[in-house]
C-alpha cells in the first residue's frame, strides 16, 4: 500500500526506512534480517485484515478460463488507492485446453493484482490459505469454471477499473495501427469463421475504416485492401489486448478480447456466451451491443454496419486543413 | 539443498520447495529449465512426490546483475514470456508467483520451520547463491540411480500436443528445430554464440527433398527466425500459427527429434529424454556440464543424443539427420 510517507507515523517510517536499507544490502546476515523483518510486517498485516485475497476454482468443466478469470478478477471491490490483492487459483490437473499461459497473462494485467498462486491440489491451497489471507475469512473458493449468462451480462454493464498492460505491447499496438491505419478509424475483428461473409461485407462497406482481424483462420475472409489479419504474425495475449484497446472499436466473440474492449470502453459489439434464448441483442447505450445467441448472417451484418456509423474517418480533412 | 525431514503434509504429499529469485536468477528459458530438472532431481532425492515453486520478483528490482536490461516498465513482458517454462515438472503441484517480499518473507520462514527439503537452501538463498547452470547434481543422480527424473510438456499442453500432430504431422517424422539468432531477439546478448542461418536452409531443404515425409517445427520467439523459413518446404512454424512458448515445449516433447543450436530449447530436448543433435556448443559450457570438450554425449545421454561442439555445417547437419532418423525409426513402436 502506498501512502504518503508524512502521514505514516514515526515508527512505521523508522520500519520502512530498515527495510529499505536491509533490502540494499543484499548478503548475509543482512539478508536474514530483512527476511524476517518481512515476515513478521506480512503477519502483522494478516491479522490486521489488510490483505485481500480471491480464491477461486475452475476444477469443473469449463469453456474460456482466460476470460472466466477476467470476469471474476474484475469483481474484486475497489480499495484505497494503492491496495493490491492477491489471487489463489485451483487449477485442473488434467485440463487440456493449453491456455495456462492465457490465465497467467490475464492475471497480469490488473494493475491492482499483487502475488499469484496457482494450484493443483487442494490440499497444497488449504495448507497455504492461512498465510494468504486472515484465518477467520471464509476459505471457500468461488467457482470461476462456469460463469453464466448473468455474470456476463452484469460485466457487460458494468463499470469497469483500468487494466495495466505491458508497456512494450502497447508501444508496438499503437506503432503498428498509425503505421498501416495513419488517423484512420480501427476495428479490431475476432469473429468465427461461420461469420466470415459479415468480414467480407463490412470491410466492403466501410473502405475508410481500417480492419484488424485478431480471429482464428485458416484461410483470408475478404480480399479488400483495407482488412489485414494478425493471425500469423505470432502476437502474445498482451500483444493482442494491446491492439484492442489501441483500435476504436471491437467486433467479435465474447472472449477475453471481448472483454478487454469493454474494459477499455471502446464502441463493442459482442457475439456468443450464451446457450439459452436470449433477446437478440443487449444494448449498453450508443457504446456496447452484445448479441448472447447467434443471428442469421445477413441481419447480424446489417446491425454492425449500423452500429459503425458512429465511426467517421476525421483525418482527411484535419491533414487538409 | 537443505536436506530437511519433509513433514508429510495432510494428504500424503510430500513436497520439495523450489524457489527461483529474480534477483539473482535470470529471466532465461535454458536455466529455467536447468533449475526444473535440478529441482526434480533433489526431489527425487528427497524421496519427494510434490514440488511447490516460488518465483519471486522485487517489482522495484526485478532483474539481477546478470540482465540490467530488465526494469520495472518490462518485466511484466518477460516473466509473461518465461512462464510456462516453470511448468514442465511431472511432480509441480503448486506454483506462486510472489511480487510481495514480505509475503515470500512468511512463506519461506514457514518452510523453514517445517524443515521442508529446499533449493536453494535458506542460507543459499540468504546468500543469493544458486546454481542454476551447472549439471552436477543431475549427473551425481544418474551415475547413482541410473536414471533421471525427466522433464515433460508444460501442464495443460501435452494433450493440445497430442492433437496438433494428429492433425498437422500424422504419419511424418517431426523435427523440433531451433537455430539460435541473439541478433534477431528482443534483447541482443553473445551473438557469437549464434548459429550460421544459411546452413540451417540449405539442410531444410535437401533434408525434404531426400526425405519427403520429414516435417520441420520450427520453434524460438516471432523475432527469431528470417523469412526464408516460410519459403522452405515441410516446414511448420508454431509461432506464426498463433502459439506459443508452452505450445512449443510441448511439441518439442512430443516430436521424433530435436536439431538445434546450444540454447534454452536444447536444454528441453536434453531434460525431456529427446534424440537430439545439440551443436555449436560453447567450449565454457564443458566444466558445468562435466564433459570434455569434443565429447559426443553427456553423462547421461544415450547414442541418440549428440553433442557436436562446432560450429554446424549443412553437410553435418544432414549427416546427423539421417543417422538418427535412423536410429528413431528402427526404435520398436511405444
Amino acid at each position: 500500500m502506498t501512502m504518503k510517507a508524512e502521514a505514516l507515523p514515526l515508527g512505521l517510517r523508522l520500519i520502512f526506512f530498515t527495510r529499505r536499507v536491509l533490502n540494499r544490502l543484499r548478503f548475509f546476515p543482512f539478508t536474514l534480517l530483512f527476511v524476517m523483518l518481512s515476515a513478521a510486517r506480512r503477519l502483522s498485516q494478516l491479522r490486521q485484515g489488510l490483505v485481500i485475497v480471491r480464491v477461486g476454482q475452475a476444477t469443473g468443466k469449463a469453456t474460456d478460463l482466460p476470460r472466466n478469470v477476467m470476469l471474476w478478477l474484475d469483481q474484486v471491490p475497489a480499495g484505497p488507492s494503492g491496495y493490491q490483492f492477491d489471487v489463489c487459483l485451483h487449477l485442473p490437473r488434467d485440463a487440456a485446453d493449453a491456455n495456462l499461459q492465457d490465465i497467467f497473462s490475464t492475471v497480469l494485467t490488473f494493475p491492482r493484482f499483487g502475488s499469484v498462486g496457482l494450484y493443483w491440489d487442494a490440499s497444497s491451497l488449504a495448507d497455504d490459505l492461512p498465510l494468504w489471507q486472515k484465518q477467520n475469512r471464509s476459505d471457500a473458493a468461488e467457482d470461476v469454471g462456469s460463469p453464466g449468462v448473468k455474470r456476463l451480462e452484469e460485466f457487460f454493464h458494468a463499470d469497469h477499473g483500468e487494466t495495466a498492460l505491458p508497456i512494450a505491447a502497447m508501444r508496438d499496438a499503437e506503432t503498428v495501427l498509425k503505421r498501416q491505419a495513419g488517423g484512420a478509424p480501427v476495428v479490431c475483428l475476432n469473429v468465427p469463421e461461420e461469420l466470415w461473409s459479415l468480414v467480407d461485407v463490412v470491410t466492403r462497406e466501410r473502405p475508410d475504416i481500417w480492419f484488424v482481424d485478431l480471429g482464428v483462420q485458416s484461410s483470408r475472409p475478404t480480399k479488400v485492401a483495407n482488412y489485414q489479419s494478425f493471425f500469423t504474425h505470432g502476437l502474445s495475449l498482451h500483444e493482442r489486448m494491446a491492439l484492442v484497446q489501441a483500435a476504436d472499436a471491437y467486433v467479435g466473440s465474447f472472449n477475453v478480447l471481448g472483454c478487454t474492449a469493454l474494459l477499455a470502453r471502446r464502441l463493442t459489439i459482442l457475439l456468443g456466451g450464451s446457450s439459452g434464448s436470449q433477446p437478440g441483442h443487449i444494448r449498453r447505450g450508443d457504446v456496447a451491443l452484445w448479441f448472447p445467441d447467434p443471428l442469421e448472417p445477413r441481419a447480424l451484418t446489417m446491425e454492425v454496419l449500423q452500429f459503425l456509423l458512429q465511426l467517421r474517418d476525421d483525418s482527411k480533412g484535419a491533414h487538409a486543413e | 539443498m537443505t536436506p530437511g525431514r519433509g513433514r508429510i503434509s495432510s494428504h500424503g504429499a510430500k513436497p520439495m520447495i523450489g524457489v527461483y529469485d529474480f534477483s539473482y536468477g535470470p529471466y532465461a528459458l535454458g536455466d529455467a529449465l536447468t533449475w526444473t530438472m535440478n529441482l526434480n532431481v533433489l526431489a527425487a532425492e528427497a524421496g519427494c512426490d510434490a514440488i511447490d515453486e516460488y518465483l519471486v520478483i522485487d517489482p522495484l528490482r526485478p532483474g539481477s546483475s546478470y540482465q540490467p536490461f530488465v526494469n520495472l516498465h518490462n518485466y511484466v513482458s518477460i516473466i509473461d514470456n518465461l512462464f510456462p517454462a516453470f511448468l514442465c515438472s511431472p511432480m509441480l503441484r503448486s506454483l506462486k508467483l510472489i511480487r510481495n517480499l514480505p509475503s515470500f518473507g512468511l512463506f519461506l520462514l514457514r518452510e523453514v520451520v517445517r524443515r521442508r527439503p529446499m533449493w536453494p537452501s535458506f542460507f543459499g538463498h540468504l546468500n543469493r547463491r544458486l546454481d542454476f547452470i551447472s549439471h552436477r547434481r543431475i549427473n551425481a543422480h544418474y551415475r547413482k540411480h541410473g536414471h533421471l527424473p525427466w522433464l515433460t510438456a508444460p501442464r495443460g499442453y501435452g494433450d493440445w500436443a497430442d492433437a496438433f500432430h494428429r492433425s498437422h504431422a500424422k504419419g511424418r517424422f517431426v523435427v523440433t528445430v531451433n537455430v539460435r539468432q541473439g541478433r534477431l531477439s528482443m534483447t541482443p546478448a553473445n551473438l557469437y554464440r549464434d548459429s550460421p542461418l544459411p546452413e540451417w536452409h540449405a539442410f531444410m531443404r535437401r533434408a525434404a527433398a531426400r526425405h519427403p515425409d520429414t516435417l520441420f517445427l520450427v520453434l524460438g520467439g516471432y523475432s527469431e527466425w528470417d523469412r526464408e523459413m516460410f519459403r522452405l518446404p515441410n516446414v511448420l512454424i508454431p509461432r506464426a500459427m498463433g502459439f506459443g512458448l508452452g505450445h512449443e515445449l510441448a511439441l518439442l516433447h512430443r516430436a521424433d527429434l530435436f536439431m538445434g543450436s546450444s540454447s534454452g530449447f536444447a536444454a528441453m530436448a536434453t531434460f525431456c529424454n529427446k534424440p537430439y543433435l545439440i551443436t555449436s556448443i560453447q567450449r565454457l559450457f564443458s566444466s558445468y556440464i562435466d564433459v570434455p570438450v569434443g565429447a559426443r554425449h553427456y553423462p547421461f545421454g544415450n547414442r541418440d543424443q549428440i553433442l557436436h561442439w562446432e560450429t554446424e555445417t549443412q553437410d553435418t547437419l544432414l549427416e546427423f539427420y539421417e543417422k538418427l532418423r535412423d536410429r528413431v525409426r528402427a526404435r520398436p513402436a511405444p
